[in-house]
């Protein structure tokens, strides 16, 4: 036994920066897949509970309704009922962009609904995009087809739009709105209905 | 004199056995593509079969001598082959987030692997273009160019990415021909089949 | 000066040397049984003529025709007036699975004519009901055309000598332990004429300052404006 202390004596120094030196080599040759893996992927949410608002990438978020629609607008204005197995989810938010990177940061902002089942939709497929455009489809700018300009968010003012999206029937109660900003990825939104 | 040599001999014995071990343990060490080889999942004509991102179902296999697809300016074009067209109807289910069904390829009983045709004309029912949303089945056909005496005991090959299916699942669908339902089909295949006709029900 | 100490070191001990010298004997018999002390034979290819069959690992091949023309088969044509070298061959896949790579089976070097980087053709075409594009099925013989591109100014070729080039399959390469085709090797190498099938109003002018020919696709009148400029 005294061997065995006499030797952890002299060799406590080492020990100790072994204890020490082991896990920053394992995180050094580990951290960098683990950075490009958190700056593709949605890790973290920021949880908005219902009613309240959100802070993402300076700007304030909320959500102002999410629908379920049975029908869908033809290019003529008729509306045209879709398929038993299949709606269309509308989901209208609003945000209010506090600084300068803020509105750069919404035009690559990404809308996504997700169900307790881990599907997940995009915004606006190419099936569905918006024909009788009466509100923005975007979260930073939009064509406005009525004046023919193009409208733009602005710092500090708030900027409705709405996203819709093309989901199975039977998931329409349980589906969640998403927004993820690639710059701000792991962190993104989630609404909660 | 005799311990030392016995010692000696002990260790070229130890030397060979650590040698041969090591030989073995590179003769059977999986390579790149075992090591990552794809999930096979089974099924047959008429069942869906559910792969992890995506759900196949086909229901019925048509052969043809000769297609006939639009073209985007001028009269449809007239497609022919050295062996038969193969033309299989079914579905595809995402399963979990928009997905596009990049491979689809027919293996024959001896292992050959025809991959479907899809450059080659334009038809917007191949279930190999277009995403597909999850939750959201979407009816199409696969088409594939094989020699006929081949066609017997064919299985169908569905992947997300490719015919090397990394670390993912592959669909393996039955379609269930014997050489005299083969032969059979042969003597009733159609010319001409047009590839952007209704599909039928 | 370590190495010379080294070497006087072991002249001292006639046991060690003696071990080293076999040693080197040894490594020397064995180098000479299999083969490593012969002489590189000088590479001479065979050279098959057109319409002969070719076997290599990947395809059965039978190169039938050249020419030069102003579109491919499948109507490929570029408007800066380079014309197209066409090869014909009648190819049957070897491969296990459905390939496109029928292109890396032929190579040819002529000045002016551009294919990819290794005088591989720039495409493949399917001359039955001519797509570009070549996926060629196990087993299924078809009719391809490997094209290369011939830079406007360039002379148009009359005679060619096509390297048709072997790949080998590995199960496991070195790098990854994947497989795959490597190790390109020439086998044979096929002297082919070359027919000229561009129109003659087409021809294009043999003067030697090229800016000065207009482009083989405009055939509108020539605009007052261009001729100032000149």
């Amino acid at each position: 036994m005294t061997r065995l202390t006499d030797w952890r004596r002299s060799q406590r120094w080492y020990l100790l920066g072994l204890l020490v030196l082991a896990p920053v080599t394992f995180w050094l040759s580990a951290s960098e897949d683990w950075t490009a893996y958190a700056s593709r992927n949605r890790i973290n949410p920021i949880v908005v509970a219902k009613g309240a608002t959100g802070d993402y990438v300076d700007a304030t978020w909320r959500l102002l309704a999410i629908n379920a629609d049975e029908s869908m607008t033809l290019r003529g204005g008729q509306s045209a009922p879709l398929p038993q197995t299949l709606s269309i989810v509308r989901v209208r938010l609003e945000v209010t962009p506090r600084t300068a990177n803020a509105l750069e940061a919404l035009g690559r902002c990404r809308g996504t609904l997700t169900d307790a089942r881990g599907r997940r939709w995009d915004a606006n497929p190419s099936e569905i995009a918006r024909r009788a455009k009466s509100l923005p489809t975007d979260c930073q700018e939009w064509l406005n087809p009525k004046t023919l300009k193009t409208e733009q968010a602005q710092e500090g003012r708030p900027w409705v739009f709405e996203l819709a999206y093309l989901v199975p029937r039977n998931a329409t109660g349980d589906v969640i709105p998403e927004i993820t900003v690639p710059q701000a990825l792991p962190r993104y939104l989630r609404f909660e209905r | 004199m005799t311990r030392i040599w016995r010692r000696r001999l002990a260790d070229a014995v130890l030397i060979v056995l650590s040698a041969a071990a090591l030989l073995a343990m590179h003769r059977t060490t999986p390579g790149f593509d075992e090591k990552t080889a794809a999930f096979p999942v089974k099924g047959s004509l008429g069942e869906t079969v559910n792969g992890r991102s995506f759900s196949l179902r086909l229901d019925r296999v048509d052969l043809a001598t000769s297609l006939t697809a639009p073209v985007l300016l001028g009269p449809p074009k007239t497609y022919t082959t050295s062996g038969v067209w193969v033309i299989v109807h079914g579905a595809i289910t995402s399963n979990v987030q928009p997905m596009l069904l990049r491979y689809a390829g027919l293996r024959t009983r001896d292992g050959l692997i025809y991959t479907a045709v899809d450059d080659r004309f334009h038809s917007r029912w191949l279930l190999t273009q277009d995403e597909n949303y999850a939750g959201i089945s979407r009816r199409g056909i696969l088409v594939f160019e094989v020699p006929p005496d081949r066609l017997a005991g064919a299985v169908l090959l569905a992947g997300e990415r490719s015919f090397r299916v990394r670390l993912d699942s592959r669909l393996e669908i039955a379609l269930g021909l014997d050489e005299s339902a083969v032969r059979a089909r042969m003597a009733s295949a159609q010319a001409g089949y047009r590839l952007d006709g209704a599909l039928p029900q | 000066m370590k190495l010379l100490y080294a070497l006087d070191d072991l002249r001292r001990r006639p046991r060690a040397w003696a071990m080293s010298c076999a040693a080197a004997a040894l490594v020397a018999l064995v180098t000479w049984a299999l083969g490593g002390f012969e002489a590189v034979p000088a590479a001479t290819l065979p050279r098959p003529s057109a319409g002969s069959v070719i076997t290599t690992n990947q395809w059965t091949l039978r190169p039938l025709r050249a020419w030069v023309g102003e579109s491919s088969p499948a109507g490929r044509k570029r408007s800066d007036g380079s014309k197209v070298l066409i090869l014909e061959v009648d190819v049957t896949s070897r491969m296990p699975a459905t390939s496109n790579l029928a292109g890396n089976a032929f190579h040819l070097s002529l000045p002016g004519v551009t294919g990819q980087s290794q005088g591989e053709p720039k495409l493949l075409e399917l001359l039955r009901d001519p797509s570009i594009g070549a996926d060629l099925h196990p087993g299924m013989t078809e009719r391809i055309a490997a094209v290369w591109e011939v830079a406007p100014t360039a002379p148009i070729p009359t005679a060619v000598d096509v390297t048709v080039v072997n790949w080998t399959f590995k199960r496991q390469d070195s790098l990854m332990g994947s497989s795959g085709w490597f190790n390109p090797t020439p086998i044979a190498v096929v002297p082919m004429p070359i027919e000229n099938r561009i129109a003659p109003e087409s021809a294009p002018a043999a003067t030697p300052a090229p800016a000065a020919a207009p482009p083989v696709a405009l055939r509108a009148l020539p605009r007052p404006r261009a001729e100032v400029r000149r």
